[in-house]
């Protein structure tokens, strides 16, 4: 099982579009794909028409007291199944700490699932804690949406510092320009300027676009109810070069 | 855990329609486009997974193709390239279900059963969330025969339930209404068997091994032709696979079948009039010598990967040659195999054994023991060899040359042989058990054998290298390490095979072989 995490310290950057857009793909093409909705405002939970939980369901999961294959839900499509959001991972970092190895609890909750999945989407809250930590230890790459800014940059060299500084195994680092506005100068300088070689930004670029609001509307990844516009595609592109970085 | 679908047969696409209705009358639901499916049930030609009892297909549709594994133990499954069907568990990506296969599988290919071709269309049923929350699939299937003849049947009109995984009580209430609105019954047989059935097969129709009922007070030349027929169903059966070059097991058993043949005509004697067993002999003789190259080759070739394993890490890429070398020498053996068995005096000793064994029983002056119940021939001659084993084993000792536990080996063979075609007169428990025992004896003779001959067969083929000018001096040295190593397992099978014999020689075995096969004495006939 691959497991991918979106994550950026900042919220509204793109991570939960770019989780349920890059799930649904990967389980269109046939690999059983489980996205966790890990953060309590249950934003991807939402957009697969599922109800979140309100309570106590996440912590006992975290405390290793409830196994996860009961939460999951399938999803409208085949190959596709959540864990939903629970309003008690607000106090995950609590539950997380109150564990034997907290940072080594998401990857053990995780190893049942190997052989139910192929593929597993994490979809962090924003923050930079024990939660994060958990994420790092557990995945195999991070999926770093990052909006063009120089602010944005300067993060992101500091999550690969702070990577490296760890003992422990470091995931792959993949971030992608997201909610690029052409009619912002500055998006534009920053995402045609800056290439691979200096921070290693993957070549696609999502764009800014107001379909990608509507997914609320819709309830639904892109590809069902735009798969052919732009934003849509994008995302084709960028699974595509994610699946040609992460092969061995 | 998710609850499993169900199945539901409908006679009429009408009928089907009106399921349908009345789903839709009930609960929220929306129509969904199915892409069309195509589905390859696979098994090995001796149908290992079947007899596992499990069901491997392969799944093809606008999405991906997908190997799915059926086991007792729940399903394994494999995304594949879409031309990537793979022929031997070798050729499937590494992971748990190339794991849990090969060793089953082995060295058998993997030959589609039967293919599916699925359409049809489904209804979502939703929440109120309009979510979905279970699925409706009326399909329509054809199962095709997976050969020239593309012969294509159509399966019962099938009704699936699909569960969503957590949505259990919707689930439940389809099924409750299934049942009892529209009084549907699940489908009693599982899609794998109606598809063989449709294309006139059946799971489980080949095996190598014997499966004979037998009457103690039959003639025993009649019995025994019983015997004989089954072996050349099994050779006949093996024909195909043997020259289209399958897999190499097709050989196998093929020659194991003649082997019996062999072992039979020269063990129970005075059945036949001596001139035609006799000439039955010869051919069949002709018949194994005909094929043993090719087998040797085979077994060689089985063995590198043993032989890798054997040498350390950086001289394993030095024995590449000596398997292009018995790849060569393997294809033309086979060609020249395939060749003679497809000329005159192979094709005249199937027919002439066919109709030999098909002929009327005997009348007038017959061989001395063809009236003899088969029972009574049976328990003698196993008695005897039996004894001959017993003889032959406590004569070794450290001293003894290997060629006394190779004739000790040819002796168990043969007594294994009596065993398997006899076995159906006797209580089935005790008959087992001594098989057991036997072959326990057996696999230490058979490894000890392989030492002594691969040491030879090493040797023999360096030979040949350096006689065809193939000068690989790494190579030649690495054959020379293995038949160290080689030399090495010769000696631990023989320290091991003091403690199988006195397993196999125990008194509760001799009390047992004594109840079953120990008769009065009386003069042979
Ligand atoms: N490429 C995009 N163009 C326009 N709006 C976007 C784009 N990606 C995300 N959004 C919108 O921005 C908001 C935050 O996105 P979201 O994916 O939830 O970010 P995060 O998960 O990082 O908090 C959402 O309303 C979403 O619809
Ligand atoms: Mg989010």
């Amino acid at each position: 099982m691959k497991v991918f995490a979106t994550y950026n310290i900042k919220g509204g950057v793109g991570k939960t579009a770019t989780a349920v857009n890059l799930a649904y793909l990967a389980a269109a093409s046939g690999a059983r794909t489980l996205i966790w909705d890990l953060d309590p405002q249950g934003a991807a939970t939402f957009y697969f028409r599922i109800r979140a939980k309100v309570k106590g369901g996440g912590k006992k999961l975290v405390r290793g007291r409830s196994d996860p294959d009961s939460l999951i839900r399938g999803t409208d499509f085949e190959g596709l199944d959540l864990l939903p959001a629970d309003f008690s991972y607000r106090h995950m970092d609590l539950a997380l700490e109150k564990t034997k190895k907290p940072t080594k609890r998401l990857a053990r909750l995780l190893q049942p699932l190997a052989a139910e999945y192929d593929i597993l989407f994490l979809d962090c809250a924003p923050s930079i804690s024990l939660v994060s930590e958990s994420v790092f230890v557990a995945s195999d790459a991070l999926l770093v949406p990052t909006i063009p800014t120089t602010l944005s940059l300067r993060t992101l060299d500091q999550l690969r510092h702070h990577l490296d500084e760890r003992e422990k195994r470091r995931p792959m680092v993949l971030p992608f320009f997201c909610m690029i506005d052409r009619r912002k100068s500055l998006h534009r300088r920053i995402s045609d300027s800056t290439d691979s070689s200096t921070h290693g930004m993957l070549e696609t670029k999502i764009p800014y676009s107001s379909v990608v609001e509507q997914m609320g509307l819709h309830r639904a990844p892109l590809a069902v109810f735009a798969g052919r516009s732009q934003p849509a595609r994008a995302y084709e592109e960028l699974w595509r070069e994610i699946g040609t970085r992460m092969r061995p | 855990m998710t609850p499993s679908e169900e199945s539901f047969h409908l006679d009429s696409q009408a009928s089907g329609r009106q399921v349908l209705k009345a789903i839709a009358a009930r609960f929220s639901t929306r129509s969904e486009l199915l892409p069309n499916r195509k589905t390859i049930y696979y098994d090995t030609f001796d149908w290992r997974l079947h007899e596992a009892g499990s069901v491997l297909e392969v799944n093809t549709d606008d999405r991906a193709t997908t190997l799915r594994w059926q086991t007792p133990d729940g399903p394994l499954r494999e995304l594949l390239p879409p031309d990537g069907v793979p022929a031997f568990a070798w050729d499937l990506p590494a992971g748990p279900l190339r794991h849990a296969l090969s060793p089953l599988v082995e060295m058998r290919r993997l030959l589609p059963l039967v293919h599916l071709e699925t359409s049809g269309e489904a209804l979502q049923i939703l929440d109120d969330n309009r979510k979905t929350v279970a699925r409706v699939v009326l399909e329509e299937t054809s199962a095709i025969r997976p050969d020239e003849t593309g012969q294509r049947q159509s399966l019962p009109l099938t009704l699936r339930a699909i569960p969503v995984k957590g949505y259990q009580k919707a689930f439940d209430a389809l099924l409750q209404m299934l049942s009892e609105e529209s009084r549907l019954e699940p489908a009693p047989t599982p899609p794998l068997v109606l598809a063989l059935g449709a294309i006139d097969r059946q799971a489980g129709d080949y095996s190598s091994r014997l499966d004979l009922r037998l009457e103690a007070d039959q003639r025993a030349d009649e019995a025994l032709k019983q015997v004989y027929r089954s072996l050349l169903r099994t050779i006949i059966a093996n024909e195909p696979g043997l020259r289209a070059d399958l897999d190499t097991e097709f050989l196998h058993d093929f020659r194991v079948a003649v082997r019996r043949t062999r072992s039979a005509l020269s063990q129970l004697k005075g059945l036949y009039p001596e001139a035609t067993v006799s000439e039955f002999r010869r051919e069949f003789n002709w018949l194994g010598s005909l094929t043993g190259p090719t087998r040797d080759l085979d077994v060689n070739l089985l063995k590198m990967a043993d032989y890798r394993a054997l040498l350390p890490e950086e001289v394993r890429a030095d024995l590449e040659p000596l398997t292009e070398f018995l790849e060569r020498h393997r294809g033309l053996e086979h060609r020249r195999m395939v060749q003679a068995l497809a000329g005159k005096r192979y094709r005249d000793l199937v027919e002439r054994w066919q109709t030999f064994l098909d002929q009327p029983p005997a009348e007038g002056e017959l061989p001395r023991n063809a009236a003899t119940p088969i029972g009574e021939l049976a328990s003698r001659r196993i008695w005897k060899a039996y004894r001959r084993v017993l003889e032959k084993g406590e004569a070794i000792g450290p001293e003894t040359p290997p060629e006394a536990l190779h004739r000790l080996r040819i002796e168990a063979k043969k007594l294994r042989y009596l065993l398997e075609f006899f076995r159906s007169l006797y209580d089935a428990e005790g008959v087992t058990r001594l098989v057991k025992a036997l072959k326990q004896l057996q696999d230490n003779l058979g490894d000890f054998n392989d030492f002594v001959v691969q040491q030879a067969t090493l040797g023999r083929l360096a030979q040949q290298m350096i006689d065809e000018r193939l000068q690989p001096a790494e190579t030649l040295m690495a054959m020379g390490r293995l038949q160290e190593r080689l030399e090495n397992g010769q000696e631990r099978e023989r320290e091991g095979f003091y403690r199988r014999f006195e397993k196999f020689s125990a008194p509760g075995n001799r009390k047992r072989f004594r109840r079953l096969f120990k008769q009065q004495e009386r003069p042979e006939r």
